[in-house]
């Protein structure tokens, strides 16, 4: 049974890794770049949350709502002061440039909410159920059922509404589909609303467990990011299953051999991966993905 | 008669700044000691990220390297630092050789994440396998270094010692990037497909570069251990990593003065924001940031803009 609960945990993390991997995946496939801020856009999602939740203390889905709102308000406002005029700019130097936008943000939060992890208020009962035979919390499974779910919604978002298919084309060639009228700047925007809302999400269902705090972005982030890339950087059911992959393995390693190279494992799985199939290890399974943006060199 | 022009305002300045070894204030000192060491370790970055066009993350992991080499190397093995030192330096470099070998396979912003996942494997590794490392303890007692029987023990000896070997690296990082191999690969930064065509072994000249931004980078963090006599895994965060970023980037990618004039600002910053906590990181933050998107040449090129805003006005006040 220790076995299937370190699965099951793994799945749970594996999830937050998919939520947040997904802004990666999006934010890549429609402006081939990377945002190294969206970890930290998750942290603050987690404290906006509890902002939220001490403001609408009776009615927890509002703050379900504002909460994830506000972040990927945030998100289009740093799109558009910071990242935009690095259009044209080497992709490595954005990378450097969110880096160091990630270093602030994650200050700013450390001056405003201080550097100690904060509690959280438990969202739902704490009693663990079974399922057969192995105990859930319900506080985890929450989790994994509301992750999934945003997954699907996102999944029929972009096969069929217009603005999805939109975005989709602009993943395949932005040359054309400006030709067909699709607006990049505001495809842009969308984008970036979504991805930070999804990490503004993410934020408030992780905080319960891991405490809110300023740091925890940056490692959330990172591994998510190279949840994106085991999956295939670019193709939004890799990701997610490149997520899910990788919180079971990494559960499952530190279970089975040590849990002080949690994080090395994680990484030095994504070595691997880069060496062996630098598409992401979807592409070893089918040809094509459902955003179609990513060039093998550069 | 080309190499005369490069080499010129070394023999000013070899001289002009031996002086600082004899200013009384011993903080002060330390801070040029720092300097010196910072220099040798982003320019080891710099033939990576300003010369190859390789980023790098995880530049803090050589120097833990090189740092956890010459330590247990002195303190376990008794090996006289001076020797330690040049042979964690060459370790490390195997160690980039190594750590640069997917570069066959990928290139940017994986590459950069492969590097940033080896600094924190070397991290892992140093607090975890404690028989060896000391854990999160960190190796104490590191042997100063001795030549002939001088120890190497104080501020102003150590100043005394790192600056010629700084002047002599210094050097032959710029022989390198004046040879045919340093402009193959600047070639390779600009573009690698044409770099190939016309018949520069792309590949091999990557790892070359892997393996000297090693072992310089290696060699600052050896002389890192014995100047600070203690190493900890606290050390060799990715916030060194940043910090060593910040100075090739602030001073300016791809040229020998701006690591230079990169890691003095750094150093001053870093002691002028001591109050400040860890908060300075916001600066150096924004600064990466502002300084990527608004210069990217850094401020060797705001320097070099400003002289030929003056040389242009002279051209004009001429005509």
């Amino acid at each position: 049974m220790m076995f299937f609960e370190q699965i099951i945990s793994g799945l749970i993390i594996g999830s937050i890794y998919s939520l947040l991997g997904l802004g990666f995946t999006m934010i890549f496939a429609c402006t081939k770049r990377i945002n190294f801020a969206h970890g930290d856009l998750m942290a603050l999602g987690g404290f906006i949350g509890l902002v939220f939740i001490q403001i609408f203390p009776s009615y927890l889905f509002l703050s379900f709502i504002f909460g994830p709102l506000s972040i990927g308000i945030i998100s289009v406002i740093i799109e558009r002061v910071f990242l935009r005029r690095l259009q044209e700019v080497q992709p490595l130097k954005i990378v450097i440039a969110t880096i160091g936008l990630s270093v602030a943000m994650k200050i700013v939060m450390q001056i405003i909410w201080g550097p100690d992890p904060i509690a959280y208020p438990n969202l739902v009962s704490e009693t663990p159920f079974f399922l057969l035979g192995v105990s859930i919390i319900p506080q985890n499974f929450l989790i994994f059922l509301i992750s999934i779910s945003l997954m699907i919604i996102l999944q029929c978002f972009f096969i069929y509404t217009k603005t999805g298919r939109a975005l989709r084309a602009l993943s395949q060639d932005r040359y054309a589909a400006r030709l067909m009228g699709i607006k990049m700047g505001q495809s842009i925007s969308i984008i970036y609303f979504i991805s930070g809302a999804l990490a503004g999400i993410a934020g408030m269902l992780i905080a319960p467990i891991f405490f809110v705090s300023s740091s925890m972005g940056t490692f959330l982030g990172l591994k998510s990011f190279v949840a994106a890339v085991i999956g295939g950087l670019g193709s939004i059911p890799g990701t997610i299953m490149g997520g899910l992959f990788l919180g079971v393995v990494e559960n499952l390693s530190s279970g089975l051999i040590s849990s002080n190279y949690k994080s090395g494992i994680s990484l030095l799985f994504l070595v691997l991966v880069l060496l062996f199939s630098p598409k992401g290890l979807l592409s070893i399974f089918q040809k094509g993905s459902l955003l179609k943006g990513r060039k093998s060199k550069k | 008669m080309k190499n005369i022009k490069h080499i010129s305002p070394f023999f000013i300045l070899i001289p002009m700044f031996s002086i600082i070894g004899f200013i009384p204030n011993i903080y002060y000192l330390h801070l040029f000691n720092l300097i010196l060491i910072y220099s040798l370790f982003s320019l080891g970055l710099n033939i990576l990220t300003g010369y190859t066009g390789i980023t790098s993350f995880g530049h803090a992991g050589f120097f833990a390297f090189g740092a956890y080499a010459t330590a247990i190397l002195s303190t376990r093995y008794i090996m006289p630092p001076i020797i330690s030192v040049f042979f964690a330096s060459f370790l490390t470099g195997i160690a980039g050789f190594i750590i640069g070998l997917p570069v066959i396979r990928i290139s940017g912003i994986y590459l950069a994440m492969v590097t940033l996942g080896s600094a924190e494997f070397i991290r892992l590794l140093a607090i975890n396998w404690e028989s060896l490392t000391g854990g999160p303890l960190g190796i104490s007692n590191i042997p100063a270094i001795s030549i002939l029987g001088f120890y190497i023990n104080s501020e102003r000896s150590f100043f005394f010692f790192l600056y010629p070997i700084l002047i002599i690296l210094t050097f032959v990082f710029i022989r390198i990037i004046d040879s045919r191999f340093g402009r193959s690969l600047e070639a390779i930064k600009d573009d690698e497909r044409a770099a190939e065509s016309i018949g520069i072994p792309c590949v091999k000249n990557k790892l070359i570069s892997f393996f000297i931004s090693g072992f310089y980078s290696g060699l600052a963090g050896a002389l890192y251990a014995h100047f600070d006599r203690f190493i900890s895994p606290d050390t060799f965060t990715f916030s060194l990593s940043i910090l060593v970023l910040c100075m090739v980037i602030i001073g300016g990618m791809g040229t020998v003065p701006g690591s230079i004039l990169g890691a003095i600002i750094i150093v001053i910053l870093l002691e002028y924001l001591q109050p400040l906590g860890d908060y300075r990181l916001l600066v150096y933050g924004l600064l990466l940031a502002i300084m990527i998107s608004y210069y990217p040449q850094g401020l060797i090129g705001i320097l070099k803009e400003i002289s030929g805003y003056f040389k242009k006005n002279r051209f004009q006040r001429n005509n």
